[in-house]
């Protein structure tokens, strides 16, 4: 459960860099629904970061906690009066809502602010989760000749891969990134090549009935668990 | 032949031989402005065509040849044959570098898919399930002809409308629509692949085509068990892919003898799949990785009281494969 919670904290403070993936952030997004611990990191994660931008405001008021329970107080309109009294609770909610909406787009703008060095301050005081190493080996072989004219959108993503081009042997399956951080020894990373050489065996049996690309996809598996059965 | 020419022809068949002058003036004008029309009409129509005929050349034909594929700094080069009889695809594979090895297989095609096959139905709006157009999430272009393996080929663009899918460069056999070229483009326009004949023949040797027949039917090769036909489109015993890239849908799913189960979603063109492994594997942490084209993201989900890892493999971006994995749900909550 620590380990877990850990890992949670790590991806929290990605999400601050804006390096956590979408997958990531649906998972702090949902654990943060739950856990109080989890929140209040959040918040002085927050706290932390305007502070090294110097913009706190001079007093530190969490409206929070007094919103909640104004919401949890209200009382809930009844019987006859309720038919008109219902906008009006409905408008009492919605200043509310609002207060907490202008707080937050401040200090996401504070966040999000740019300069002075911060990134480097942030990374050095808060647990940033390691960055996954970024290069663009998966693509540096020889170089192709592209065919002119292939017009594709512009990119949003990039693909990232660990595999060096200066392996003697290549592996068989790149890890790219790990959740948790820490490097698996080598018996957990020949394990998961194991599983991932598997599930891409099954996966390319069904892809090439599938995709009508004759040879290609079976192209695609490592020679040595091409033949196994 | 050059698009220009396949217009023209396709003019050529509406012009009046007959008609007065003054309607052969009318014509012209008509010729002057058709060839815009013309081209893109003819052109689609071509790519399907080719497309289709692309389709069912791997189910139909017998061929031997060299290929060489390449990702990476990675090649490797096959001495192939592919023989059919009775409808059934038999291959075998012969290493050409490193360690000596062969493999044989049959292609259990039409095995635990939907019935159809998924290219043939994505360009032939008549097919079973063709509403789902391939156009629609591709353009498809034709670039003219060109060479591949000694053999006149068209070649073809594939060019995705959004971010979620490869691109595609294909060079396909114009008298037998074999693909005897296949670029596979990320969208920074990236070769992550690259899968070419080097030389191809459509005269298999009988006693050639008798060998890998002999060798094949001495043995092995599994038959999955599928499962059955009414589980619903996204839906595999409580788990809900809740989102797929638009235009993907089921091709195939079934479960094996250990539990695992797999669905196989594909848009005609990319393919991947999901697994739910109930079994061990608890030491195995969450992971991302890559190899050439393909993406696998594994994810664990903790389900009826089981620890499942839940992986999605494909020939998809990355972060398509991550988006897929985030939405995985088991219940219908």
């Amino acid at each position: 459960m620590g380990d877990k919670s850990m890992r949670i904290q790590e991806t929290l403070s990605a999400m601050m860099d804006n390096e956590a993936t979408e997958l990531d952030t649906r998972r702090v997004l949902r654990e943060l629904d739950e856990d109080g611990e989890l929140r209040s990191a959040w918040h002085r994660y927050h706290l932390a970061s305007s502070a090294m931008h110097r913009e706190l405001p001079p007093r530190i008021v969490d409206l929070s906690a007094r919103i909640s329970a104004a919401i949890a107080d209200e009382q809930a309109p009844s019987s006859t009066f309720s038919r008109f009294l219902q906008p009006l609770s409905k408008v009492a909610v919605a200043a509310t809502v609002a207060a907490v909406a202008v707080l937050g787009v401040q200090q996401l703008q504070l966040a999000g602010v740019p300069g002075t060095g911060s990134a480097q301050q942030v990374a050095s005081t808060l647990p940033v989760a390691p960055q996954a190493e970024r290069d663009s080996s998966a693509t540096s072989g020889p170089q192709f000749q592209l065919p002119a004219g292939f017009d594709l959108p512009p990119v949003a993503g990039r693909v990232a891969s660990t595999e060096s081009k200066y392996a003697v042997e290549p592996r068989p399956v790149t890890i790219m990134q790990q959740v948790p951080q820490a490097q698996p020894d080598r018996e957990t990373q020949l394990e998961i090549q194991a599983y991932l050489n598997s599930m891409m065996k099954r996966h390319t049996e069904k892809a090439s009935s599938s995709a009508s690309q004759g040879m290609l996809p079976y192209a695609r598996l490592p020679q040595e668990i091409n033949n196994a059965p | 032949m050059r698009p220009r020419q396949w217009c023209c022809s396709l003019l050529d068949r509406y012009r009046p031989t007959s008609l007065a002058k003054q309607a052969v003036t009318l014509m012209s004008l008509f010729l002057l402005s058709a060839p815009v029309w013309g081209e893109g009409q003819s052109q689609s129509v071509m790519v399907d065509d080719i497309l289709g005929r692309m389709s069912s050349a791997n189910r139909e034909l017998d061929y031997q040849g060299i290929f060489t594929y390449e990702y990476a700094g990675v090649l490797k080069s096959v001495k192939v044959t592919h023989v059919v009889r009775d409808g059934i695809a038999y291959q075998h594979w012969y290493y050409l570098n490193g360690p000596r090895q062969e493999a044989v297989r049959f292609s259990a095609d039409g095995a635990c898919s939907v019935p159809g096959d998924n290219l043939e139905r994505s360009v032939n709006p008549t097919a079973v399930g063709g509403s789902d157009r391939l156009n629609n999430h591709y353009e498809l272009q034709l670039r003219g002809s060109g060479r591949v393996a000694d053999r006149s080929v068209w070649l073809i663009h594939i060019v995705p409308r959004d971010m979620l899918r490869y691109g595609y460069v294909f060079a396909v056999d114009q008298q037998t629509g074999l693909l005897l070229q296949s670029l596979l483009l990320d969208s920074d326009k990236r070769v992550l692949e690259r899968f070419q004949y080097m030389d191809v023949s459509f005269a298999v040797a009988p006693d050639v085509a008798e060998a890998v027949l002999a060798r094949i039917e001495s043995g092995e090769v599994a038959t999955p068990q599928c499962l059955a036909s009414e589980q619903s489109a996204n839906t595999i015993q409580g788990w809900q892919a809740a989102w797929l890239p638009p235009g993907f849908a089921l091709a195939s799913s079934e479960k094996d003898d250990r539990g695992v189960e797999t669905l196989v979603f594909s848009d005609g063109l990319s393919v991947f799949s999901i697994f739910f492994d109930p079994t061990g594997n608890q030491q195995l942490p969450e992971v991302q990785a890559q190899r050439g084209a393909t993406v696998a993201q594994m994810i664990r989900i903790e389900a009826a009281g089981r620890n499942y890892l839940v992986s999605v493999v494909g020939e998809v971006p990355v972060e398509t494969a991550q988006r897929v994995a985030g939405f995985i749900k088991y219940g219908s909550d």
